[in-house]
């Protein structure tokens, strides 16, 4: 990780997003405290991350989430609220019978999905300030993740919970997103809120061989030509000049394979 | 219940079927026994030490196996960072694992006792034969904590342990009572009973050991146990703690 700098407002999601490889579960796992920073300094919710004081404060959801085989589901349950003193008893039954977790099975019988789910439950219900999921989509089934992606991170955001969630799904999770950071190589080459990448990029198609206006700052990819700074009245003359040429919203997914090539 | 409690909970359960199976193997040497009518398996020049050959073979595998789970069956089922996420300190976490160590391991020592109890009651004394057992315990504890810490296999740390502990512990004692251009003497324990002494000097020299492997097992997962850089860690301190230990004994000069 080289000059990596992120801020997580209350309620905010961000999403990370980057070619296998960029750094983004190192990253995380830094900010778990998981990993140690050769160089640099971390601070999650004003605290070092090797301290663990702030633990009580996160809620994590690792890539494959591991659980003692032995136990049974509910076992761990009571373990994992024990182990948190704002553990919210309520809000985790609630998550039991959403996520449809079965207590008497033993964790090592779990399959993929069903052990995120589980994974899920213990990084919401102890309502932390910070959450952090590292590509929490991967096992679930698309039920799953729309739950995920939809009612319960809205849920923790209207909680006033901060949310950093690293995906490849971003057709998904698009609509879930206030800010997307992508990584490439250890390094942030975009941080910035969907609301003003919608706004500035658009996804132009024009005719073969026809050069987009300078003042569009245009990106060509294999995703198609992207416009990264958008002007009405450019616009408006171009397509008098070019005639059959068109515009449309610009997807996440369209946005990170243009900045991927660019960058 | 706290949280310090739940996880000292949850690591005394992880050790529970270690323990049981630990205690049935000392089954064996009462029954050997009653099945040969003599409180000694094979009769010899060393017969009394030769009856407590089950529990000494024993030790280094059952410290061994409770101490090397872990960090490094952890590791094996990815649950490391499921426990790490735990509201404690790291210094709570080592210390509530190495406690949930130390009672079953204590445990089993007491009954390993009450095995040889018989022996003592026929008025051979076997202090020094106890107490060696304790100090090989120790030992391996030691041994399969740090490389616990160090490994991602509990089976791996586990033959790693047994290995050290016992290559340590006879080596260690034969360096110590200068025998090293001679054959360990099998004898030797008998002996060592009757020289309070000797007692307390090789519980220094092996508390000692068995504290720095300790030392070295905290500094490999204090910070980040997952680390890789836990190695440099670990494997720095012990080498540095041994060579103090060493440095140590050279100044006094193997002062028995």
């Amino acid at each position: 990780m080289r000059g990596v700098s992120l801020r997580v407002e209350p309620g905010e999601v961000v999403g990370l997003a980057g070619p296998n490889g960029a750094g983004k579960t190192t990253l995380l796992r830094i900010l778990m405290g998981f990993l140690e920073a050769q160089r640099g300094s971390v601070r999650v919710l004003d605290e070092d991350p090797r301290s663990r004081r702030q633990l009580s404060e996160i809620g994590w959801m690792p890539e494959s989430p591991g659980f003692p085989a032995r136990l049974k589901v509910g076992q761990l349950i009571e373990f994992q609220a024990a182990s948190f003193p704002k553990w919210d008893s309520g809000l985790a039954a609630e998550l039991e019978e959403r996520l449809g977790i079965a207590r008497d099975v033993r964790t090592g019988d779990l399959s993929r999905g069903q052990g995120a789910r589980l994974a899920l439950l213990f990084a919401l219900a102890h309502r932390p300030r910070l959450l952090i999921l590292d590509d929490p989509t991967l096992g679930l089934d698309p039920a799953g993740r729309r739950l995920l992606l939809g009612e319960l991170l809205g849920a923790a955001c209207d909680a006033g919970t901060g949310i950093l969630i690293s995906t490849h799904l971003l057709a998904e999770a698009e609509w879930s997103l206030d800010r997307l950071v992508i990584l490439k190589e250890g390094r942030v080459v975009l941080d910035e809120p969907v609301d003003s990448l919608k706004t500035r990029c658009r996804k132009v198609q024009a005719p073969p061989g026809t050069p987009l206006p300078a003042e569009l700052a245009p990106l060509p990819s294999s995703a198609g030509d992207l416009a990264t700074q958008w002007d009405d009245d450019v616009w408006r003359q171009f397509r008098v000049t070019v005639p059959g040429v068109d515009a449309q919203p610009v997807s996440l997914e369209d946005l990170y394979i243009t900045f991927m090539e660019t960058s | 219940m706290t949280p310090q409690l739940a996880f000292f909970q949850y690591e005394v359960r992880r050790h529970l079927s270690a323990f049981v199976i630990a205690s049935l193997c000392l089954l064996g040497l009462p029954i050997a026994l009653a099945l040969k009518g003599s409180w000694r398996y094979w009769e010899g020049p060393s017969g009394d030490f030769l009856t407590t050959l089950v529990p000494y073979l024993l030790t280094p595998w059952v410290g061994g196996w409770i101490a090397a789970h872990g960090w490094a069956e952890d590791r094996s089922q990815k649950t490391l960072e499921w426990l790490q996420t735990r509201p404690l300190s790291t210094f709570q976490l080592f210390g509530l694992r190495l406690l949930a160590v130390v009672i079953p391991v204590a445990a089993w020592l007491f009954l390993a006792y009450l095995t040889m109890l018989p022996l003592l009651q026929n008025g051979n004394d076997h202090r020094g034969i106890i107490y060696n057992l304790a100090l090989l315990l120790a030992l391996s504890v030691g041994f399969g904590s740090f490389f616990s810490a160090l490994l991602e296999r509990p089976a791996k740390a586990l033959v790693f342990s047994v290995f050290s502990t016992y290559c340590f512990h006879y080596f260690y004692i034969a360096i110590f009572l200068r025998k090293l251009s001679g054959p360990i003497r099998w004898d030797l324990w008998v002996n060592l009973s009757e020289t309070s002494l000797l007692l307390i000097s090789m519980a220094v020299e092996i508390v000692i050991p068995v504290g720095i492997l300790l030392l070295a097992t905290w500094a490999a997962v204090r910070v980040c146990p997952g680390d890789s850089r836990r190695w440099i860690r670990g494997v720095g301190t012990l080498l540095l703690g041994g060579a103090a230990l060493s440095a140590i004994l050279v100044a006094l000069g193997f002062w028995i």
